[in-house]
Formats: C-alpha cells, sequence, structure tokens
C-alpha cells in the first residue's frame, strides 16, 4: 500500500512534468507549461479586471484543472460540499499568496519548472519558500488552525466548477461583450479624423504582441485551445488523486519527515530538468531567464510570502485549485481571493515586470511594501489564531428550550 | 477515546493522530472525513506498529486503533 501510493505519486509527479514540457512545446511561455497564479492572473485580464495589456487571456488550463479534479472526485466518491473554516480570512491570504507569487513570478509549481530549466533565481525563491514555510510550521506545531469546516450545500460546491465551466463556454464562443463604447463630451459623441471615437472593444482581452516588440509578450504565448484544456483536465485528475501539493510537500518533511508529497514534487523537477537538457532548452544561469527578474531579495521574501501564506491555508495554489473543484467552498475562497490579488497587483503596480525607469525586469516599489506589510499580516494572523495569542472563539448559539 | 477530526484541513488530523498516539491509550477511535487525511493517517498508524481497523460510514471514515 505504502509503496503503491508512492509509486503512484512518482508517476503523476513525471506525468505533470510532461504535460508542462509538451504544452511549453506547444506555445505556453518558456518555463510556463503550467503557472497557477500566472494563468489565473491571465484570466483576470481577460476579463478585462486588471488592464496589464502584455498579460491577458483565457487560460483554459485553469478551468481543465478544475474540472479534471471535480472528475476524478466524484468518480473516488470524493466530492462533498465543506465550507465555513474562516472564509473571508482565507479569502484574504490568498489574495497574499498571489501578490508574493507575482513579486516572484510564478506559483510553486512555476518554481519548480523554472528550476528544472536552469533559472538559478528560482533556487533564491525557494530558499525563502523553505524558511516561510518552516516559520509557518512552526505555528502549527503552536496549535495554529482556521477553525473547522462543515458540511455544506450541494449547490454551495457547484458554484466555483460553475464559473468555471462559464469561462470555458468565453474561450470557445469569444465573446465581446463591450464593442467599444462612444467617448461622449458635452452630450455630444467625440469625433477625430471623421469617426467617432470609442474606447477599445473588449473584454474578452486576448494579449497581441505589438510588431516593435523584440520578444512577444506572455499573453501571447499559449498553446492551442484544446491542448491547453487537455492538460488542464489531465493534471487536475491527477492532483486531485495524488494529493500533489508543493507546500505539503515540504510542510510534512518538517512536520513529520514524511516524504510521500515531496517525492510528488521531485519527481516533477527531475522530469522537467532532464525533459529541457534533452530538448537543448536548459540554461543555467541568472541572467536572461524568460519572465524572470535578478533581484534575490524580492524573489526570496515574495516566494517566502507564497510558502507562509500558503501552510496557513493547508496548500499551494494548485492544490487549492483541485479542492475547490472537490467541493470545498474555502479553498473556492482562496482561489477567489488569489484572482482578485492578481487583479490588486497589476492595477497598483506591485506585480514584477519591466520597470519603466530603467527598462529591466525588476520588482515596482509598491510591490516591495507590499510583500513586507503582506508577511506582517500574515504573521499576524498566525499568532491570533495559534496557541499564542487565540482569539476567544464565538459563543454558540443556545438551542431554544 | 473518540477524537472527531471531521471538518478538519490538512495538516491538522495528521499532526492530531501523531499527537494521539503519543499517548499510548488503547480504545482510540479516529473520525476522519476528508479523502487526504484518511491517507495520512492511515500512513502514520502503518508506521507506528498499531493494529487498527477502517469502517466507512457514508461520506466519513471511523479508524479504531488497538494496542501497541
Amino acid at each position: 500500500m505504502k509503496k503503491f501510493s508512492l509509486l503512484f505519486m512518482v508517476v503523476g509527479g513525471f506525468i505533470v512534468g510532461l504535460t508542462a514540457l509538451i504544452l511549453t512545446a506547444l506555445g505556453n511561455p518558456p518555463n510556463m507549461g503550467f503557472c497557477v497564479a500566472c494563468f489565473e492572473r491571465d484570466i483576470m485580464g481577460a476579463l478585462g479586471f486588471h488592464r496589464a495589456a502584455p498579460v491577458q487571456y483565457l487560460r483554459p488550463e485553469i478551468m481543465g484543472i478544475v474540472i479534471g479534479a471535480l472528475a476524478a472526485a466524484f468518480a473516488a466518491k470524493e466530492f462533498k460540499a465543506k465550507s465555513g473554516s474562516s472564509p473571508a480570512l482565507r479569502f484574504f491570504l490568498g489574495m497574499l499568496v498571489m501578490i508574493g507569487a507575482l513579486v516572484f513570478l510564478g506559483c510553486p509549481l512555476r518554481m519548480t519548472l523554472r528550476l528544472g530549466g536552469g533559472d538559478l533565481n528560482a533556487l533564491v525563491a525557494l530558499g525563502g519558500f523553505i524558511v516561510g514555510i518552516g516559520a509557518a510550521v512552526m505555528f502549527l506545531k503552536k496549535g495554529f488552525n482556521l477553525g473547522k469546516a462543515a458540511d455544506s450545500r450541494r449547490s454551495d460546491a457547484w458554484v466555483f466548477p460553475l464559473i468555471m465551466v462559464i469561462l470555458l463556454i468565453f474561450v470557445f464562443a469569444q465573446p465581446i461583450f463591450n464593442p467599444g463604447t462612444p467617448v461622449m463630451s458635452q452630450g455630444k459623441p467625440v469625433i477625430v479624423d471623421g469617426k467617432p471615437l470609442t474606447g477599445a472593444p473588449g473584454p474578452i482581452f486576448a494579449t497581441k504582441t505589438p510588431p516593435t516588440e523584440p520578444k512577444p509578450f506572455p499573453g501571447a504565448m499559449h498553446a492551442t485551445v484544446l491542448a491547453s484544456l487537455l492538460g488542464g483536465l489531465v493534471v487536475g485528475a491527477i492532483a486531485q488523486r495524488t494529493r500533489l501539493c508543493f507546500v505539503g510537500g515540504i510542510r510534512d518533511l518538517m512536520l513529520m519527515r514524511d516524504t510521500q508529497l515531496l517525492s510528488g514534487f521531485l519527481a516533477i523537477l527531475v522530469t522537467v530538468l532532464v525533459g529541457n537538457i534533452v530538448l537543448g532548452k536548459f540554461n543555467l544561469g541568472f541572467e536572461g531567464q524568460p519572465i524572470a527578474h535578478t533581484e534575490h531579495l524580492w524573489n526570496f521574501l515574495g516566494m517566502g510570502l507564497v510558502g507562509f501564506a500558503s501552510v496557513l491555508l493547508g496548500g499551494c495554489p494548485l492544490r487549492q485549485l483541485v479542492l475547490a473543484g472537490s467541493g470545498n467552498t474555502d479553498s473556492a475562497m482562496t482561489v477567489f481571493g488569489m484572482m482578485v490579488g492578481a487583479a490588486v497587483s497589476h492595477n497598483f503596480v506591485l506585480a514584477a515586470g519591466k520597470l519603466p525607469a530603467t527598462g529591466v525586469m525588476g520588482v515596482p516599489g509598491y510591490g516591495q511594501y507590499a510583500v513586507i506589510l503582506g508577511l506582517v499580516i500574515a504573521i499576524g494572523f498566525a499568532l491570533f489564531n495559534s496557541d499564542l495569542a487565540r482569539e476567544p472563539a464565538a459563543e454558540p448559539i443556545p438551542k431554544a428550550a | 477515546m473518540r477524537v472527531d477530526m471531521r471538518g478538519m484541513s490538512c495538516p491538522m488530523p495528521a499532526t492530531k493522530t501523531r499527537e494521539v498516539l503519543k499517548n499510548q491509550e488503547d480504545d482510540l477511535v479516529l473520525l476522519v472525513d476528508c479523502g487526504a487525511s484518511i491517507e495520512n493517517v492511515t500512513r502514520i498508524l502503518n508506521g507506528s506498529n498499531r493494529a487498527f481497523k477502517t469502517i466507512e460510514h457514508d461520506g466519513w471514515f471511523e479508524i479504531s486503533v488497538g494496542k501497541t
């Protein structure tokens, strides 16, 4: 039994790694066959919730992961409507996870893929990730928890998968909701060169790379819709069955010397590493890595925030998607929080990107403040939900006599 | 002793199980309801050399743990 589950995990990790390599070969951005944080961010951009034009695309991988996990959960009779473990707190922690991930430029899954591509900035980030997890594990040992979830209504559990189905319909139907509202001045449309001036049509937005750019924008790089969807379905189903979780791997090793989840992470890393070397795409170094920056402190702290907050949430961004597809609405709230966090990151220019002042990739000033503030807030939440300084629980409502 | 861990999210059931196993109590009954947790708890029990029996109920599991 023990050996079987370990083998299952390693094979699962191998397939996830292989899927990432294939999706990159089919057009996804380099070292980004899969990135839960980046792809949720791209979806929010496609829907017009942020205006960072280079990163707007409805990524079918995300919908695929949720629907794949849903199908696997149903097949295993594990789809259960659960809710009520501090949903607002989870929403907020989800936002912090996303802010940290977009300062580093990747979720733990993409960090693994970047490592496998030879990006040493991801190694710095892994250091921060481990330290963040270690710090949160100390709070777990001090009794940290966000309270029990209770059985919920089936329709509650279906909200999140339903939203994914609607997004998938958008992927195939490609509707343009706003054809471009005329710009009005003093009650009359503004005419420029004989034509009425209008806003840009959309959503749904999809990134196009201007011809003046030397490199394509990340949002313009993608595999075909069907390949992306299929890749998502496979990864979602495998992740549901194996319980694959990047945060859980390091956490369980620290907390109870259990290497089950860690073996999945290592299987993905080895697969991607070998695959990149075979394909001649392995490029060891800090400089010139695709969709990355070399600000070590912020790679370290950004991923430190992801690790810390994810342990409080009980799982990495991929695991949250999978749980949300298995009926856990607390995880659905976390994903909603991550998506709002992505919009916040780009609207308020917290996310790493090409800095206008220097023209090189880096972390904007407000992104640096946000990571520090995020760490302080997350540590505060950890403290107030552990035995160190627990808030008194609400009194149960007395039953009527 | 009966330990109801239903509704707990990971890794609470695993850490709680390790905690109660340390006390070496007889007649330990663990209630777990999440798929990942039941696997974690089973792995811990397998490593603890204690006999145990799992009964599946509607959407949750009851694990009776025997003596060392």
